[in-house]
């Protein structure tokens, strides 16, 4: 790479010389080959606030997070900062300059209200010296760290060009120890961790919560009647229907994109195979039929096809299906253990449970390239995500014999484990965008 | 008048005879010297009046006298010598004219003499005047001649001297101009050789300073090549950076300006001789 480098600049300087015969009309030319791979750096003013105060983080804390966990954003210390604006008339871009910032976020928070507030921002562009864009909102104080969310969104969108995901929500199990025994909670809270919300409670194993499209359900795995089973529960009401109760194993509820079907896996046939449930006609087809174990299905986000675990080639390795479960390709060549697949919403990535050097941790494949990229290097990784716009990884991992939720972004590049969560949790899911 | 006073006298005092010719004679003398006198002074005409008046006097002194024979015969005498006087006088009157005429015409013939060899004097002198002034411009004509050719010489061989000057001049001029342009020809391969240098030099540190302040866009390097041309200051300060070629990209587009503003001040020889060099450069991205 860099002998390549070396050798284009010399060629470059040949052509250089050629040039300076003419040296009136030669435009010195150089060629740029590489860049560096940092954050966008991005400063975060903490915003004015007018009013009785409200307990918790400050909305830029929550914004300036959230910013920085997508590994995206290098923000700024406020050590740095030169002077505190609050809004667009009060910057003085000179000063946010010499720090070596790129863009600066400014905004305010006034009490308009017994329990309303107007919240203002906007974002700006330091070396142009524009306002690139500016909102605000009038709500509720409950949903200050909601809107400071949608603000990291915003933020997020108009400097990458991708839809930001900060406004979404994580599902997981917490396991509790009580005296009668361990406690299951099926848990739903934002993308950061906070404010976490138990959807189901049992003395018995919940395991792989999985989002409807539409953000609106969750399919688990309950062991509450002693064996696994499929159920289907309404976050809005907490209404649920069993899907999958057959004999044997139920286990691993995937949704088709378009919410029409529901692939799982079953031993209802003997062997461990994967079938799709048609959740209108409850119609049940058998994708798999081979001798090894297959499971963990997660469907490409065309809906036309799956990738799935198999170990037909006497180790768990990773296959893709159609839809109809013909056209079985491997995906998975190096190393012996690849599993848990789970493909980004723009199909281009693949992320997995790999195994190196005796140790689990979460991998990415480019389909294209087929090139893997490790992307930690914990212990035992389990159960990773995309978030909808497949720039982060939420996954499970564990911290003094304790399991522990991470995110890391897709490049590897930031990893942070989530902070609310207490306990002992597990089996995380990233949900779709929310509507 | 003198008539009357005399014949007064005459009656009135009973004078002698010869007392009286002899006044008479006298003033016939008189009279004569009188008009000889006026002779001289008067014209022809009228010195012969004065001489009729003089003929009369005797007549009418011979009526008033009655005197004796002798002094008839004086008177006589008398007038005889007056007649003959009168004869000499007329006679050396004719002759004195004559003479007069004579010399008169001696005079005219020696005027004409002189006249004529006045003019002949004249003729010849015009003659020889002719001569000279023919010689003179002949003369003239052949100096003028010879001034000419002289100065037409003069003139050539200056003409001669100015073009030879010329020519000198030209082909000093000439040998100035090609040793200037030799000059110039050195100083730009000199300066060109310094240009080369420097961006050999700087080329690269200028590379450096912009890759490691491109922060690669939100979809990575790949794909990712603008061509970005950057006007700069001399000290180096990015006075501008447009996107000549867009990558079709704007996140990309931008991550490349972003870079230069970053990049500002590009390090570029602080030589004012190469600034030309350096004052624009373009970024073809190739990641």
């Amino acid at each position: 790479m860099k002998l390549s480098n070396m050798k284009k600049l010399a060629a470059l300087l040949i052509i250089l010389s050629g040039l300076m015969v003419n040296p009136v009309q030669a435009v010195l030319t150089i060629e740029i080959n590489r860049g560096v791979d940092v954050g966008i750096p991005i400063a975060i003013v903490p915003f004015s606030w007018s009013g009785a105060p409200v307990a918790g983080e400050s909305m830029t804390e929550v914004i300036e997070a959230d910013l920085t966990r997508s590994g995206r954003f290098d923000s700024i210390p406020q050590a740095d900062f030169l002077q505190q604006p609050h809004n667009a008339k009060e910057v003085r871009f000179k000063d946010w300059r010499l720090i070596k910032t790129d863009y600066l976020v400014v905004g305010s928070i006034r009490q308009t209200g017994a329990t309303t507030y107007n919240v203002k921002f906007q974002l700006m562009d330091v070396f142009r010296g524009n306002t690139l864009t500016g909102y605000q909102y009038n709500i509720q104080s409950t949903k200050l760290r909601n809107v400071a969310h949608l603000i990291s969104d915003i933020i997020y969108e108009k400097l990458t060009g991708e839809k930001g995901a900060f406004n979404t929500k994580i599902a997981y199990v917490t396991v509790e120890k009580t005296k009668k025994g361990r406690r299951f909670l099926l848990q739903v809270a934002d993308s950061d961790g906070f404010d976490p919300q138990t959807i189901l409670d049992s003395h018995q194993p919940l395991m792989s919560p999985a989002w409807s499209p539409d953000a609106r359900k969750l399919a688990y795995v309950s062991f509450e009647k002693k064996r696994s089973m499929i159920y289907i529960q309404r976050l809005s009401d907490g209404k649920r229907e069993k899907v999958a109760s057959f004999k044997g194993i139920n286990s691993a509820p995937a949704f088709s994109p378009d919410g029409t079907k529901l692939a799982f896996v079953s031993s209802k046939d003997g062997n461990t195979e994967i079938y799709v449930l048609d959740l209108r006609t409850r119609a049940i087809k058998r994708l798999t039929n081979n001798h090894g174990i297959d499971t963990e299905p997660s469907w490409l986000p065309n809906g036309r096809g799956l990738v799935f675990t198999s170990s037909r080639s006497g180790q768990p390795q990773i296959y893709r299906m159609n839809a109809d479960g013909s056209g079985v390709q491997r995906l998975t060549y190096s190393g012996k253990y690849n599993a848990r697949p789970s493909v980004s919403a723009d199909g281009k990535l693949m992320v997995m449970i790999s195994r190196g050097k005796g140790r689990f941790h979460v991998a990415v494949m480019n389909l294209r390239s087929k090139e893997i990229t490790r992307l930690t290097d914990t212990l035992l990784d389990e159960s990773p995500s995309f978030a909808p716009n497949g720039r982060m990884v939420l996954y499970a991992t564990e911290q003094d014999n304790k399991g522990v939720l991470a995110a890391v972004s897709s490049d590897g590049r930031v990893r942070q484990t989530l902070r609310f969560l207490q306990g002992d949790v597990r089996e995380p899911a990233w949900s779709p965008y929310l509507r | 008048m003198k008539h009357y006073t005399s014949r007064r006298l005459l009656k009135k005092r009973h004078l002698s005879p010869v007392a009286l010719g002899l006044a008479i004679l006298l003033h016939g003398l008189l009279f004569g010297i009188m008009f000889i006198k006026v002779d001289s002074h008067l014209k022809p005409v009228a010195m012969v009046k004065a001489m009729q008046m003089n003929e009369e006097k005797p007549i009418d002194i011979i009526e008033a006298s009655a005197v004796d024979k002798k002094v008839l015969e004086e008177r006589k005498e008398k007038k005889k010598a007056i007649e003959r006087e009168k004869q000499r006088k007329i006679t050396a009157e004719k002759k004195r004219k004559a003479e007069a005429k004579r010399k008169e015409e001696e005079k005219i013939k020696k005027a004409k003499a002189e006249k004529k060899r006045k003019k002949e004097a004249k003729k010849k002198a015009a003659l020889k005047k002719k001569k000279a002034d023919k010689e003179k411009a002949r003369k003239k004509a052949e100096a003028k001649k010879k001034k000419d050719a002289k100065r037409k010489k003069k003139l050539a061989e200056e003409k001669k001297r100015k073009a030879a000057a010329d020519r000198k001049r030209k082909v000093e001029k000439e040998r100035k101009r090609k040793e200037a342009d030799m000059k110039k020809q050195l100083e730009a391969k000199a300066r060109e050789g310094r240009a080369r240098q420097a961006m050999s030099k700087y080329a690269p540190r200028i590379q450096r300073k912009v890759q490691d302040n491109w922060y690669l866009p939100p979809r990575g390097a790949e794909g990712c090549n603008p061509t970005v041309q950057v006007n700069l200051a001399p000290d180096g300060k990015v006075l501008r950076a447009r996107i000549v070629k867009s990558s079709g990209d704007s996140f990309c587009d931008e991550s490349v300006e972003k870079a230069f503003m970053r990049a500002s001040p590009i390090p570029i020889p602080l030589d004012p001789d190469l600034y030309s060099e350096f004052k624009v450069i373009d970024f073809p991205f190739r990641p």
